[in-house]
């Protein structure tokens, strides 16, 4: 979970000039954030882009950020609406791009957290990811945000601007979606 | 309660949701095998979702944004509104502008000056007044007269119907 206190501080320290506050968001929410972006945008190169985006989209507006317990929740949707943005632009702009079939799928085996397991495990994991990002928009995100990033019922309403039921059914129509996606893959093995 | 009411309640009773309805579900999976068994996949599924893999941001990323943000002020471009710090925008200037106003306001004034003659010259006039008469006759190609029959010309035009 995340220390909202702790926002609240940098982002009051940042508000009163102090830049390094900045950083230290960053160093705080990047690997939500990017990770949030892979599953949404799927290549690595595209993810990189839309994080940054959405730091520096922060940066431009946070000095007229009024204090609120849902800081992250904010970001999240930031981060959502640069995913969003960021895959309708032209098609040319991703011809160089690998297609999702490709390695975009493969995990970084560096930081993988299960380095002693084998690789029928990666193979799940990788499974499971493309599970995910194969969702609808509207159901990955509330997927991703749910079961991912630990978010409650009411922060998830409050970050994609939706209501408690639409949030209830896009969770459970997700879940759906997913069981049924993850008992094919099972027959597969 | 019946089958597809449970059913509907699967997710919430997983993030602890049910609330009053949690043990009429929970009577309901100890006397139905086939939600039984659909509870477990769900519940399995969310185990395995919760355990995906994360990503993490490459190395370097917050200083590559920062630097980013640096360079950035540097050039001149601008951030956020009316925070009052220096890197912010500007107010609009006029008299900063002044040399594109002059463009525009020459343009316009050519564009409006060049309808008010044309209309001077083919609406205000009349074509059934004498002055119009003498403009279309001066187009016309009797003004050049008629061409001697003798002439190459003549004969042609006596041959034909254009005389």
């Amino acid at each position: 979970m995340i220390d909202k206190n702790i926002d609240r501080l940098l982002v009051e320290r940042f508000q009163k000039g102090d830049r390094s506050a900045f950083e230290e968001i960053i160093c705080r929410h990047q690997d939500r954030i990017y990770n949030i972006c892979r599953y949404m945008l799927i290549n690595p190169s595209d993810a990189q882009d839309a994080a940054q985006e959405v730091f520096i989209k922060l940066y431009e507006n946070l000095s007229g950020f009024s204090p609120s317990p849902y800081f992250s929740s904010w970001l999240y949707r930031i981060a959502f609406n640069t995913c969003i943005d960021h895959k309708r632009r032209p098609v040319h702009e991703y011809l160089n791009r690998a297609s999702p079939d490709g390695d975009d799928f493969a995990l970084d085996e560096s930081s993988a957290p299960w380095p002693d397991k084998s690789l029928e495990s990666k193979e799940l994991n990788s499974a499971i990811f493309k599970a995910i990002a194969g969702l609808s928009e509207k159901l990955k995100t509330v997927i991703l945000l749910k079961d991912i990033e630990g978010l409650s019922y009411e922060e998830i309403a409050e970050a994609l601007d939706i209501s408690m039921g639409t949030v209830k059914s896009r969770i459970s129509r997700a879940r759906e979606e997913l069981k049924k996606a993850l008992k094919d893959l099972r027959e597969q093995y | 309660m019946d089958c597809r009411e449970a059913q509907s309640l699967f997710s919430e009773h997983i993030d602890g949701r049910a609330a009053e309805r949690k043990a009429l579900l929970e009577a309901h999976l100890k006397d139905c095998a086939a939600c039984r068994d659909g509870f477990q996949e769900l519940l399995d599924a969310h185990e395995a979702v919760g355990g995906a893999y994360r990503f993490k941001a490459p190395a370097g990323f917050a200083a590559g944004i920062m630097g980013k943000i640096a360079s950035d002020e540097q050039t001149g471009e601008d951030y956020g509104q009316g925070s009052g710090k220096p890197w912010h925008q500007k107010p609009f200037s006029i008299s900063a502008n002044l040399g594109r106003f002059a463009i525009i306001m020459v343009l316009a004034i050519e564009i409006i000056s060049g309808a008010f003659f044309a209309g001077k010259f083919f609406i205000e006039k009349d074509i059934s007044t004498a002055d119009s008469e003498q403009i279309f006759a001066s187009m016309s190609l009797d003004y050049l007269g008629a061409a001697p029959p003798e002439s190459i010309a003549g004969a042609y035009f006596d041959e034909g119907e254009y005389r």
